[in-house]
């Protein structure tokens, strides 16, 4: 499984971790920066997982800021993005299984550096609920996108 | 101020709850749902969002079991900032750094081992409510480029 990692300056730290651990269980990584914990803007880093993803580059993207939610909404103006900010293990599930999301978002300075790793874990290894209410709130997200985006 | 706030079914008692309460201060816009028949969250974060996208509202709080679906849906919208809010520190940080104009609730999750109450809701409302958009370059120019994201992707 191929995964697109980013970050900004405030989650530079954690993504190095987070790379790390994503290797070390034999996910191809794609890190897009940034690359130290110099100053940087989130909606750039945000932009190019999210192109990522939607592209096809990568089968999921993780991103990284001070608390998950700047990266989300930026990552959510794109098309076919469903990114979402997750602040434990339950969330993350759900946003799985519920959301179907294909961008992980976590905070660098609100959760801890394990329990991100246990929500990096559960993001990946849980699937897509097929249930038709799911299945059904998922395509009228889809029919918004439709009519919205160019 | 005016505030349009929507649920889907798991976040029915608690919206009604938290409407109630800011109502003695502010003007709410309640668009539902009024019931806890399940529903779908798409339609409701789409009523919020679309009132203050008209002008008719000037914020939004949006309440789903994660806070999370309603996010998504939410941000789908141009000019619409939202974000999950799950602390004191996020309620601020949504307004100061993200400049949100929606803000989404769990509902159904523990936040420190404790189940999300409306007194909760009421509190990191009225903080994301009292804390103004940060006057910093750098943030300015960040919520610049999403507007730039937005005219490039939306129609």
């Amino acid at each position: 499984m191929k995964i697109a990692i980013g970050s900004d300056h405030s989650g530079y730290k954690l993504k190095e971790v987070i790379k790390k651990f994503l290797q070390d269980n034999m996910y191809e990584v794609i890190d897009f920066g940034c690359y130290s914990e110099e100053a940087v803007d989130w909606p750039d880093i945000a932009l190019l997982i999210a192109e990522a993803v939607k592209n096809k580059f990568a089968d999921f993207g993780i991103l990284i800021d001070g608390f998950g939610g700047a990266v989300a909404l930026a990552a959510n103006k794109v098309k076919n993005i469903r990114a979402v900010c997750c602040y434990n293990i339950v969330s993350a599930r759900l946003a799985r299984q519920h959301d179907d999301a294909n961008i992980l978002c976590l905070g660098a300075k609100t959760v801890g550096e394990l329990e991100n790793i246990e929500i990096v874990k559960t993001f990946l290894s849980t699937d897509a609920l097929s249930e038709p209410r799911y299945v059904n709130r998922l395509k009228k997200l889809q029919d918004i996108e439709n009519k919205y985006f160019k | 101020m005016i505030i349009a706030i929507s649920s889907d079914h798991a976040g029915y008692k608690l919206k009604t709850q938290l409407a109630e309460m800011l109502s003695k201060e502010y003007k709410i816009i309640d668009f539902g749902t009024f019931s806890d028949e399940p529903c779908d969250y798409p339609y409701y974060a789409k009523k919020v969002v679309l009132s203050i996208q008209k002008g008719e509202a000037q914020r939004g709080i949006l309440l789903c079991s994660t806070g999370e679906g309603m996010c998504i849906v939410a941000n789908k919208f141009k000019g619409i900032r939202a974000g999950v809010c799950f602390s004191d520190e996020t309620a601020r940080l949504l307004s100061e750094h993200n400049f949100a104009n929606v803000i989404c609730f769990p509902t159904r999750i523990k936040i420190d081992g404790s189940q999300i109450t409306a007194e909760i809701l009421y509190k990191w409302t009225k903080i994301w409510l009292s804390t103004g958009n940060s006057n910093e370059e750098r943030h300015k120019r960040r919520i610049q480029q999403i507007k730039l994201i937005e005219e490039e992707n939306f129609k």
